[in-house]
């Protein structure tokens, strides 16, 4: 019996020892009656000098910041049986003065009927622990700082990139608008469209990191769905024209004409699609159809599709369309062009506005890319802002209502480009380099717009835009103010409406969508632009008649050759190139070939020379048959 | 001089004929398909290329096809010497491999891009193409 006794005991010591934390037990006055050798260790105290001691001498903690001695931290769990720990941040204080971090764990001992008769306390060095915490935390730190300074730059090289594509593009425009021979207008057209690109790329690749960075947001404005598709197929039916593709479109009667939602974002993946569409189809047609989906109370579910008679995607490659940087053959890249963002993007802003994508397509046949998105309906009226700015010229007809404008803008060149923009369109324009200036200007005159650029010296244009609107607001006039920024990643919309702006303009500034916010007031009607946009019908494509193919390719060659336009001619002489090609006929292939050659360097003289030769070449075929 | 220019990039294939045709007659070709046409053309009508330049990264046949296929067609038709074209290979690749593949197959010297105008000038002279004061 008692040697069973002494065996427990000896195990509960060597069990006591063993343990890899510290323990120290307590009577009911908190005096130590045990302790382990990590006890010992981490408190400092020897068991001869620690044993019988009040546990407030041995276990000490001290607070990390102030390196104040705290209070026992378990009276706690001898007067009311808590079982409590440490605060965060305690060190433990050792003998020799040195201090570590701990956790600890207190527990009452009690005896069979229950009550307290003393006090365990397990407790561990943590300091490895939150030493390892603490670099995580400077690391994440570190990183987020980092992030926050890539966000910075940027939106800052945004704003330096597109400072001086702004100047390139505006003044190749202004230029392109002056009196021109051919040759100057051709290399100013080529530096135009080399700067449209380049801005088109630089957008592709801040919405990309927006996206991924979490940062687009999708807003909910009233919009005419009906006004935004003309909009947008207008602005590329002359491309469809030049091709010669059909453009149509066509809207569920169903649709109501006010909706809530991102028309801007909506426009974006429209625009996407329907150049994709315009890139990868020669020949037919292109069709854009909106309908609803889905409808619930107040929510419509729409689904816009485009469908082309273009090259198709092969069904293996379709899992690829919608990632980022791929373009299905990298010799896309070189032979259409482009980032290989756009569907990427596309897919992206569609999930935010609660839709889907997807695409349908018969290789050789055509693609259909279709998208839903989750709108409101709205209620509240709203005028139209369609505008068409230019004629079929491509020259800038003068404004019938001339508005009297003033544009804020510190740049110089900026000032140039828009005012003579203005100018040229028969507004009145003055100018002046900041907002405090601008708030003279605006009491002294009567004027009808403000345009605001939003970064300035001196007072910048949100700061003036709060002041006009505060003085406004005690004689409850209200001019148009419109932003102009180049800051499009960092300036929300909402920040410039919240500022009390009306409108903004992004820049590069692109003359058309200047002009249209400028002359939002003015109201065309949406059907005269749309028949005044859609191409011509084009000619029978069933007939397979070689020689009446020809003879429908060498009309427009020859009214191309007397009318000069060396870019028609060329595009017949190369239609009716691939057409002989395919028939053998290589006489009249290298006739067209040359044609076409002839028209790449605009040699007048040897040109009607060759058609000449092509047209009696092609008779003596017709006439052999 | 006649040239012709292959270049599927627009803007670098007017910069190109515009700046080559003060110095002479310039044809242009927008992939290695229609420079090979283009150089059975002028065989064929008896006034072929004095000097070529093909850019490298081309769709269809890229420019290095079309380098080895002119050379072939040459052979065959038994041109030697002075009477072959000068061809310049032109690029916006840094890539050195190709390039000397290039001369290998039979190109006298090429052009990096963006291309200075200075350096093709003197290429072109020392090709005894153009003679300058």
């Amino acid at each position: 019996m008692q040697d069973k006794l002494r065996q427990e005991k000896e195990l509960l010591e060597i069990t006591l020892e063993s343990i890899g934390d510290a323990v120290i037990a307590a009577d009911q006055m908190a005096n130590i009656l045990k302790m382990n050798h990590i006890a010992e260790e981490l408190c400092g105290w020897s068991r001869q000098d620690a044993l019988g001691r009040p546990l407030d001498d041995v276990f000490q903690t001290v607070d990390a910041k102030t390196g104040q001695l705290l209070e026992n931290p378990f009276r706690q769990t001898l007067e009311q049986g808590l079982s409590i720990g440490l605060k965060k941040d305690s060190l433990l204080l050792s003998r020799d003065g040195s201090r570590r971090y701990a956790s600890a764990n207190s527990s009452p001992i009690r005896n069979k009927q229950g009550s307290i008769v003393g006090i365990v306390i397990v407790f561990r060095d943590i300091t490895r622990i939150r030493q390892i915490e603490e670099s995580l935390k400077e690391a994440k730190e570190a990183a987020e700082a980092a992030n926050r300074a890539k966000d910075e730059f940027l939106a800052n090289m945004s704003h330096e990139i597109r400072t001086p594509l702004n100047g390139i593009i505006g003044m190749t425009t202004l230029t392109l608008l002056s009196e021109l021979n051919p040759e100057q207008k051709e290399n100013l057209s080529i530096i135009k469209m080399s700067g449209d690109s380049l801005l088109n790329i630089i957008n592709d690749i801040l919405d990309f990191s927006k996206i991924e960075a979490g940062k687009m947001s999708i807003e909910a404005t009233s919009f005419d769905l009906r006004e935004l598709l003309s909009k947008n197929l207008g602005l590329h039916s002359v491309f469809a024209e030049e091709k010669g593709l059909q453009l149509e479109y066509d809207i569920d009667d169903e649709i109501p004409r006010l909706l809530i939602g991102d028309p801007y974002r909506i426009q974006q993946v429209l625009i996407n699609l329907i150049s994709n569409a315009l890139k990868f189809t020669e020949n037919g047609k292109i069709r854009v159809s909106a309908a609803i989906h889905e409808k619930q109370d107040v929510d419509l579910w729409l689904q816009i599709s485009v469908s082309d008679t273009g090259i198709g995607i092969a069904s293996e490659q379709m899992n690829k369309l919608f990632k980022s940087f791929t373009q299905l053959d990298s010799s896309i890249t070189r032979n259409y062009g482009g980032t290989g963002l756009g569907l990427y993007i596309s897919k992206q802003l569609v999930n935010m506005m609660g839709g889907e994508i997807w695409a349908e397509s018969i290789p050789g046949q055509g693609s259909t890319f279709n998208f839903t998105v989750k709108l409101g309906i709205a209620y509240e009226r709203r005028g139209t802002n369609l505008n068409k700015t230019l004629n079929s010229e491509g020259s800038l007809p003068k404004t019938m209502k001339p508005l009297y404008i003033l544009l804020v803008e510190d740049d110089k060149t900026n000032q140039l480009v828009i005012a003579n923009l203005l100018k040229t369109r028969g507004h009145m324009v003055e100018t002046v380099n900041n907002g405090r200036e601008a708030l003279q200007i605006w009491e002294e005159r009567n004027l009808d717009l403000i345009l605001m650029d939003i970064m300035m010296p001196e007072m910048d244009g949100l700061e003036a835009t709060r002041q006009i609107r505060r003085e406004e607001a005690k004689t409850g006039k209200h001019i148009r103010i419109i932003a102009v920024t180049a800051h499009p990643a960092f300036c929300d919309r909402e920040k410039v409406l919240a500022a009390g702006m009306d409108d903004y303009v992004a820049k590069p500034l692109q003359m058309d969508k200047l002009l249209q916010v400028v002359e939002k007031t003015q109201e065309p009607t949406a059907e005269h632009i749309c028949k005044d946009y859609l191409p011509p019908q084009n000619p029978g494509q069933d007939d397979d008649d070689f020689a009446v193919k020809l003879e429908e390719y060498l009309r427009p060659l020859r009214s191309a050759l007397n009318s000069l336009n060396m870019s028609n001619l060329e595009s017949y002489a190369h239609k009716i190139k691939e057409l002989a090609y395919t028939r053998d006929e290589i006489a009249i292939k290298n006739l067209a070939f040359k044609v076409e050659l002839l028209a790449r360097k605009a040699d007048i003289a040897q040109l009607c020379d060759y058609v000449q030769k092509l047209e009696e070449k092609c008779r003596q075929y017709k006439d052999s048959l | 001089m006649r040239v012709l220019i292959a270049e599927d990039d627009m803007a670098s294939r007017k910069f190109l004929s515009k700046f080559l045709s003060a110095y002479g007659d310039c044809d242009v070709t927008i992939d290695g398909i229609e420079a090979i046409d283009a150089f059975l053309l002028a065989w064929d009508e008896g006034d072929p290329y004095d000097l070529i330049c093909l850019d490298i990264m081309m769709p269809k046949v890229d420019g290095l096809k079309a380098l080895k296929r002119i050379r072939e067609l040459e052979q065959n038709k038994g041109i030697e010497g002075e009477q072959k074209a000068k061809i310049i290979m032109t690029t916006a690749l840094n890539d050195q491999p190709t390039v000397l593949n290039s001369f290998q197959d039979g190109c006298q010297a090429y052009a990096a891009k963006p291309i200075d105008t200075v350096k093709l000038l003197e290429v072109v002279e020392k090709l005894g193409l153009i003679k300058r004061p």
